[in-house]
């Protein structure tokens, strides 16, 4: 349908968001890889000056390095795992019809507007907190010890936070997804005798392939750079056991000024970004063509 | 099409996801009842009935002028949509319609990009802004928040676009449409 006028004009309309982002990544990332090769300290620049990799070896050699990406992993893994498990079975349940199907939809997807610092404050300070939290009102409630969520089980405490997030996104993607599911071919399934689970098996899983796929593409990549939730809760502790690699490089530049140290962790999460990318592009560019 | 939906399945699935939705909307309910209590009640154990004090209020405001921080929220977030929009609206729209052979590649590239951690590159971004004097200014900020979210936008966008289809934007064409028409009318 496009003639060659539209064509090019085309190109002319695509150019600023191509140029605007293409300018945003390279610029910063060609600093960083620069600044990751030399020492550089704002407060302190008398021994400035190009090392080559050792900010690499020092940042490798950190006891917090292994940790911080295994943390980085466990959090991205789990929070998929509970959001879209979750997601579906609760897209699965406000999908029936019911009363007030509006303002369980409404009640369902609120957490989504609230602003992770905030959300997480909510949950250190009137959810979680080990005096005055309603998780230690309903454990002394049944004559338990009150459990110390960010003390005992940081990385716990935080996917459950996180995860509270984006169950309304996970949510809401598949809900869409189910609601264009054809229901004649819902009907046929059950003429033919098929029961609820192998319906969902055979007819409705597939049916939300795609949509299964978008919300784990988006999900990873905001995953990946969880920070505030774990700013404003642990702190990254106790020691560095909710330690991800985001927070890593936010505590080598801002709180040590490594700025060097801290440009080869960003281009360390870079890389590691990239490995998982790489694996959750195929898989989407793979079912988005279908 | 219509299945008949008898009683019992209907009630049990209204008493099901209102349990369930109550408890995730939980923690945003707490926090407003708890808004509602005075320092004391707020610590003093699980109790969903707040006196209906607004001191809290009043005091949030008199202490660090909460409204002008809520103003600064408003104009960076209708600002960097505004920006991302004039941006990403044609970006979108030639890809929705007149698509080349690497317009996927382009588009997978676009995400891609939101896979860099913010950290990352935070000192250099520093650098530039502190070079170009946008520190400590709205609009920098504004500039910052929609360069970030415009692959999103750009996403977002173009899964839209390519529902409405090209033969609408055609007729319209034929008639006479000028592409500032076509995309204020048919977007």
């Amino acid at each position: 349908m496009a003639t060659q006028q539209t064509r090019s004009l085309a190109r002319f309309m695509l150019a600023p968001s191509v140029v605007l982002l293409l300018v945003w990544m390279v610029v910063p990332l060609a600093l960083t890889l620069w600044f990751s090769f030399q020492q550089y300290n704002p407060l302190n620049p008398i021994r400035d000056g190009f090392v080559a990799f050792s900010n690499y070896a020092l940042f490798y050699s950190n006891p917090a390095f292994l940790q911080s990406i295994l943390n980085t992993l466990t959090l991205v893994i789990s929070v998929l795992l509970i959001t879209v498990i979750g997601g579906i079975l609760l897209a699965l349940l406000i999908d029936q019809p019911m009363w007030g199907q509006g303002i369980v939809r409404i009640l369902v997807i609120s957490p989504f507007f609230v602003m992770p610092p905030v959300a997480a404050l909510v949950w250190k300070n009137m959810i979680m907190h080990p005096q005055y939290g309603v998780f230690a009102d309903i454990a002394r409630f049944f004559g338990a010890q009150p459990i110390d969520w960010f003390g005992q089980y940081p990385m716990t405490a935080i996917i459950i936070i996180v995860a509270w997030q984006w169950l309304p996104f996970a949510t809401l993607i598949l809900l869409t997804a189910l609601q264009s599911l054809d229901g004649e071919q819902k009907e046929a399934a059950e003429m033919d005798g098929a029961g609820f689970i192998s319906r969902f098996i055979y007819l409705t899983l597939p049916h939300m392939s795609r949509a299964i796929t978008v919300v784990i593409l988006i999900q990873t990549i905001f995953l990946l750079s969880v920070y505030a939730e774990i700013l404003v809760t642990t702190n990254g502790g106790p020691g560095y056991a909710s330690t991800n690699l985001p927070f890593l490089v936010y505590q080598k530049a801002l709180l040590e000024f490594k700025i060097g140290q801290a440009s080869a962790g960003g281009i360390i999460a870079v890389i590691l970004a990239n490995i998982v990318a790489f694996f959750a592009m195929r898989a989407v560019g793979k079912n988005l063509d279908k | 099409m219509a299945r008949s939906v008898t009683t019992q399945h209907k009630t049990i699935a209204t008493v099901a996801a209102w349990i369930v939705a109550l408890l995730i909307f939980f923690p945003i309910l707490y926090t407003i009842i708890t808004s509602f209590k005075s320092e004391q009640e707020a610590i003093q154990g699980f109790n969903l009935i707040p006196s209906g004090t607004m001191e809290s209020y009043a005091e949030v405001q008199a202490q660090s002028g909460y409204f002008k921080f809520f103003l600064n929220s408003v104009i960076l977030s209708v600002g960097s949509t505004i920006l991302a929009l004039l941006v990403a609206i044609p970006a979108a729209w030639s890809m929705a319609f007149a698509p080349a052979k690497r317009t996927k590649d382009i588009l997978m590239w676009m995400l891609s990009t939101k896979m860099m951690p913010a950290v990352a590159v935070l000192f250099p971004i520093y650098l530039i802004f502190r070079d170009l004097g946008l520190l400590d200014s709205r609009i920098g900020l504004m500039v910052m928040l929609m360069l970030i979210n415009l692959p999103i936008v750009v996403w977002m966008l173009y899964t839209y676009f390519r529902e409405i289809p090209g033969e609408i934007l055609e007729a319209a064409r034929m008639d006479g449409a000028s592409l500032w028409n076509e995309i204020v009318c048919a977007g």
